[in-house]
């Protein structure tokens, strides 16, 4: 069994699906970037991402810093006139830099998502403090919301672990999943 | 007694237990049966989409596939994250058959039955009749200002969840228990949810837009249905009042502690003293002005 980040999946099955997102429809209206709460955060603006991938531009898209600031408000989605899913197709990009190799190692909230994945594998459920350590192990950023984490602690909101609920049950499925993406390649 | 399965998240059991613990003290008091699942897991809370879109449907399914091994056709999920991934899983499975029969084969159970995903605010509209107006003028004090965030309305044809730009259910609520809610403009603003995690200070500027904005509109405390809504606005807004030189003193509730609350659940049964910002000044001199009159 692999770790819990399958880079060398095969993403070409995964991705199978997302062809369904019909990006074309796009006119640019650019409604989705005037909804943009993560706006100011990104390098391309979400109608621009749209607009690449329709040029078939994906090395534009999987390096910029737009597909890792979008928190999936899914405010761009929910205001598009032609409905395209631009918030799934910034997930179809993220997923594809993963599969490629093109997450670059000092991209913060990409290592938040390892983290988090990697405490998912282990106990099947989500415990605050060992996520949190594992991340800020990564990063090396052990200050940041150092205040907070105290505040946490000592109105006992913070889980120090988590028994390993349904971990076997999740791995299972990743298995699984992986042996299915693996024979539809 | 209505009977649903409960699906708490990760959440609700440390981070945000006081949501879990005033909202099954409201079940009781309601009569509704709230049953815990076994074995449940972590939805995936839209991570587990970024590496492989199949396993992030695969995983809410599961979950969904254990409350109907139980003979639950309907599931409570009061976290807004939880909630949108059931919802989108079973959106994406109903407009696709092959898709659907592969998941059926990953998650080795059958999809024909689906379970009803609810949010205890879609649920407690529709018991509205059998939820008691309280006696107390207790909480005439409260300007609440509703905040109802990202995942539990959008997109609108995913989670078909009341009206994804003005939304009201919670205000109906919390009028129909005798609290007044403001008219404003952010309720459906993104807080920047885990971005804080990489970038507290864009979560900042988040926050403090829709603190003053409640603020503005005579707001003097919040309720919320997400977990991560409430860690942003509370757990951080001493950060935005160091930050931005403000003075924000917004207590930030669950929805379920205020209707709770009014029901006559005492203060440890709905976990006040957890909250960063505290809101016993305001809940409890609401109660000592009332009795007062």
């Amino acid at each position: 069994m692999e770790g819990p980040l399958p880079a060398v999946w095969n993403g070409s099955a995964a991705l199978a699906h997302l062809k369904t997102l019909a990006p074309e429809a796009c006119f640019q209206c650019n409604r989705c970037t005037a909804g943009c709460p993560l706006l100011s955060a990104m390098d391309l603006t979400p109608a621009r991402v749209v607009h690449h991938l329709l040029l078939g531009d994906w090395e534009s898209v999987l390096r910029s810093e737009a597909i890792w600031a979008c928190v999936h408000c899914e405010t761009c989605t929910a205001r598009c006139p032609q409905e395209v899913d631009i918030s799934k197709l910034l997930q179809a990009a993220r997923v594809t830099a993963w599969r490629s190799g093109k997450v670059s190692s000092d991209q913060a909230i990409a290592t938040y998502f390892a983290s988090f994945l990697e405490n998912l594998y282990l106990y099947g459920r989500s415990a605050e403090l060992p996520l949190t350590v594992i991340c800020k192990l990564k990063t090396e950023n052990y200050f940041q919301d150092f205040i907070l984490g105290l505040r946490l602690i000592a109105r006992g909101r913070l889980n120090f672990c988590s028994l390993p609920h349904g971990g076997a049950t999740y791995r299972r499925l990743y298995e699984r999943v992986r042996q299915k993406e693996a024979g539809a390649a | 007694m209505k009977r649903f399965a409960y699906y708490p998240g990760c959440s609700l059991e440390k981070m945000a237990q006081e949501y879990d613990v005033s909202f099954r003290n409201l079940c009781a008091r309601l009569e509704i049966g709230l049953e815990d699942m076994r074995g449940w897991f972590c939805c995936g809370a839209g991570m587990v989409g970024n590496i492989s879109p199949l396993l992030g449907l695969a995983v809410p399914l599961k979950n969904l596939a254990l409350a109907h091994e139980r003979g639950l056709a309907q599931l409570v999920s009061p976290c807004a994250a939880c909630y949108n991934q059931f919802k989108r899983a079973q959106h994406e499975v109903a407009a696709d058959p092959k898709l659907r029969a592969d998941l059926e084969e990953i998650i080795e159970y059958p999809l024909e039955h689906s379970v009803e995903v609810l949010h205890p605010l879609e649920m407690l509209e529709r018991e509205l009749d059998n939820i008691p107006r309280p006696s107390h003028d207790g909480v005439g004090h409260l300007r609440v200002a509703c905040y109802y965030g990202c995942l539990l309305t959008r997109p609108p044809k995913v989670v078909t969840f009341d009206n994804c730009e003005d939304p009201r259910s919670m205000d109906r609520l919390l009028h129909h228990v005798g609290i007044e809610t403001v008219d404003w403009s952010d309720k459906t603003a993104c807080c920047g949810a885990f971005y804080a995690m990489v970038n507290p200070s864009k979560v900042l500027e988040l926050a403090r837009t829709i603190l003053e904005s409640a603020e503005q509109a005579g707001a003097n405390c919040f309720a919320v249905a997400c977990p991560v809504c409430h860690l942003n606005l509370d757990a951080r807004q001493p950060e935005v009042n160091q930050t931005y030189g403000t003075n924000f003193n917004l207590p930030v509730f669950y929805f379920s502690q205020l209707m709770a609350h009014t029901l006559g659940v005492e203060s440890e049964g709905l976990g006040l003293w957890r909250h960063v910002v505290d809101p016993q000044p305001l809940l409890l001199g609401a109660l000592a002005g009332a009795s007062a009159r």
